[in-house]
């Protein structure tokens, strides 16, 4: 039976496994299973579609260059995310751009065509209303956080990935990453509150 | 409560959120939001701020385009074979060509015979009014077109793309009971005759849905606009005009075009109105029409300028009155497009306001348009790609190679956009099943040319698209789940609202995980 068609069964760190062996077919399911994670994952640093992509295809060559001592004890998508993370800090400080600029586009995002992603069905104009007031309040007190803050929230919630995982990505401990997000909400519920006064 | 405690409770509770406490603290915090009005206060502020971050994310992430770097990867490591472990050079990945933005002009194609080395293709330009072999007959669906027999090829009898092939009929197999085809639903009902419950509860709807013998058939019958209905709210000028374009549907040819021309007249900014007028117009079929029908994609692509929908039409109208240059020069303009789009959203939005006008209940009006969204727009953007296909296999009979294959391309490409701009189900098995057709007939030509590399690009677009019906398949199987749910009429409401809202493609992004599994626990 052609390899190709089990690739789907096998899981990540096997296909790193079969791709130290020198089964190249392994990183075309990697990169298919991956494609899209590591382009998102990168735009969120480098803001460029065009730049994330050479990004996420860069750190797929990096997969490749580092399959002879991939710990296969490991998680595989953090090690990437990792590699990718770091291709794209070098990037930023290369060309020099602002990392992690502004999280306004997410909330335009949410705000804009798809307006309505904060209300249900069977919201009311007041309860429209406060979805909205929310969004608002949460827009500026995110763009009232730190650079590293910034990067955490968006780990945490944008890329859903758990504290354990954000800690290896970054190169920290996971209690430091659990600090860190204590201080982050905190803070986004200070800054939510006084902003909130402020009205 | 002083600031410390506080603080000290927000980080429990955090960590409680996060899954980060032993059972024996997780218990305690529970209890202690039993007895704490301040920390039960806090939860529900830390809950909405998670939500409210989760929803923002998913929203961003919903406007990333895909990306296709399969071969890229692959070609940047055989040119440029990276060293174990060594920093990579800059400025070395190979860019292929962009699937989301692919540019196929006559450049492209005469670049790409040089490219296959096949001295004997001619490059014609086509000129207009040029008749083409009698091979062509438009009308004629795909499935009933001859493909020229190649006279020798030097394939493997068995080769990889087969393989894959094979494996694309199986996944589109399991992909087929999901499909909801509405010409062949609309003869099944018509078969089945009046319904016998004329107005729907949100449990026949649901039990309907579930039904796999004649249920569908009875859901079509729902969910059509009765006629003279229909000409009753066409006749009332207080009507709205996203109403007259539902029922537009239901009317003859003649009355339709009034209809859509009066929703034009009132709404001239909405492009789903002025595109249902083209449509209309186009599908009376005489010259006449056709030219009624191509003045309004101007407009049309004014208002939404990156659609590409507006210039495949401008091709098929162009192929039809024999103009070949300018459809070649509207399918090159529209594969440089991200998406195309024929505003399923706007036409289930329209359809359950109309059912709502028709005396239904709105909530089942709603689930009815929710669960049937895109099936009208799947047969139209299919029979659109199955005419241009025609056209790019009269050019392969007729042996100009070149054309055949910029036309051919360009259908691949707008099955992508339909898939890209799909919010429906329904839309992404449109953009996937011509992607499938389309690269039936780029196999056929490849054969027919012996272009092995031609081949072999293919079976990795073939591949890819194997793995994206996986992953549509691996939706309809939590959507049946969910159907198959003794969920209660406010979920149903929730799901409505979601998919009338956003799209089912991203109705499990919007679900609370928790509420799905506790209700797809209930599945018998």
């Amino acid at each position: 039976m052609d390899y190709r068609l089990t690739a789907a069964f096998q899981t990540d760190e096997e296909l790193m496994a079969l791709l130290g062996q020198g089964r190249h077919e392994a990183l075309a399911e990697l990169v298919r299973r991956y494609q899209n994670d590591l382009f998102r994952f990168c735009l969120h640093y480098v803001r460029d579609a065009e730049r994330a992509r050479d990004m996420a295809q860069e750190s797929f060559i990096r997969v490749y260059a580092a399959r002879g001592r991939f710990d296969p004890t490991r998680k595989f998508r953090p090690w990437v995310l990792c590699i990718a993370r770091n291709l794209c800090l070098n990037e930023l400080k290369r060309k020099k751009a602002v990392p992690m600029e502004s999280l306004e586009e997410y909330a335009t995002a949410a705000r804009d065509e798809t307006g309505e992603v904060l209300r249900s069905s069977s919201d009311g104009p007041d309860q429209l209303l406060m979805a909205a007031e929310r969004r608002q309040l949460l827009t500026k007190a995110l763009e009232r956080l730190d650079e590293e803050s910034r990067e955490i929230v968006t780990l945490r919630f944008f890329e859903r990935l758990q504290a354990r995982d954000i800690a290896e990505i970054i190169g920290s401990t996971e209690g430091a990453v659990r600090t860190r997000l204590h201080r982050i909400l905190k803070s986004l519920r200070h800054i939510y509150i006084g902003e909130k006064e402020k009205w | 409560m002083n600031t410390e405690d506080r603080d000290r409770l927000l980080e429990q509770l955090i960590d409680y959120l996060e899954g980060a406490l032993d059972e024996e603290t997780s218990r305690r915090v529970e209890e202690e939001m039993v007895s704490s009005d301040a920390l039960r206060r806090e939860r529900v502020w830390l809950e909405q701020l998670y939500t409210d971050l989760d929803e923002m994310g998913r929203a961003f992430a919903g406007r990333v385009p895909r990306v296709d770097m399969v071969g890229a990867v692959s070609d940047t490591i055989k040119l440029h074979p990276p060293d174990t472990d060594s920093n990579s050079a800059r400025g070395r990945t190979v860019r292929r060509r962009d699937w989301v933005r692919w540019t196929v002009g006559l450049a492209m194609a005469a670049g790409l015979i040089m490219a296959l080395g096949l001295a004997w293709y001619r490059t014609t330009l086509v000129e207009p009014g040029r008749t083409v072999a009698p091979e062509i007959r438009p009308g004629v669906r795909l499935s009933e077109a001859g493909i020229p027999k190649p006279e020798s090829h030097s394939l493997e009898a068995v080769s990889p793309f087969d393989i894959i092939k094979n494996e694309l009929r199986e996944q589109s197999e399991k992909l087929r009971p999901s499909k909801l085809p509405r010409s062949v639903l609309a003869e099944k009902s018509k078969e089945a005759g009046e319904p016998t419950v004329p107005m729907p509860s949100l449990e026949d709807v649901l039990a309907a849905r579930r039904d796999s013998s004649g249920g569908m058939a009875r859901l079509m019958q729902w969910a059509q606009i009765n006629t003279e209905k229909a000409r009753l709210l066409v006749e009332d000028p207080k009507t709205p005009a996203p109403i007259l374009v539902a029922v537009a549907s239901a009317l003859s040819a003649n009355e339709a075009e009034r209809a859509l021309l009066t929703a034009v007249g009132h709404l001239p900014e909405d492009p789903h109105a002025r595109l249902e007028l083209a449509r209309a117009l186009g599908e009376q079929g005489t010259p006449e029409k056709q030219a009624e029908a191509a003045a309004q994609l101007p407009a049309l692509r004014g208002l939404d300028p990156d659609n590409a929908l507006p210039y495949y039409l401008e091709a098929k109208i162009a192929f039809d009155r024999g103009d070949f240059a300018a459809g070649l020069q509207a399918l090159e303009a529209a594969t440089q497009l991200g998406t195309a789009s024929a505003y399923a959203m706007e036409s289930a939005l329209g359809q359950a306001r109309a059912l709502t006008e028709m005396g239904m209940q709105p909530e089942v009006a709603r689930l009815i348009s929710a669960l049937t969204a895109g099936a009208d727009q799947y047969e139209f953007l299919y029979n659109l790609a199955s005419d241009l296909l025609q056209y790019g296999q009269g050019f392969m009979a007729a042996q100009d190679y070149a054309t055949a294959e910029q036309i051919i391309e360009a259908v691949q490409q707008f099955g992508r956009q339909v898939e890209e701009g799909a919010q429906f189900s329904q839309e992404a098995i449109a953009g996937l099943d011509i992607q499938t057709a389309a690269i039936d007939v780029l196999h056929a030509l490849y054969t027919t040319v012996e272009s092995a590399e031609g081949v072999e690009d293919l079976t990795a677009q073939t591949q890819d698209l194997v793995g994206r019906i996986y992953e549509l398949n691996g939706f309809f199987n939590r959507l049946n789940d969910l159907l198959f749910s003794q969920a209660t009429a406010d979920f149903w409401n929730l799901v409505t609202g979601i998919i009338l809202e956003s799209g089912d493609l991203l109705l499990f992004d919007y679900l609370d995980p928790s509420a799905v599994r506790s209700v797809t626990a209930t599945v018998p």
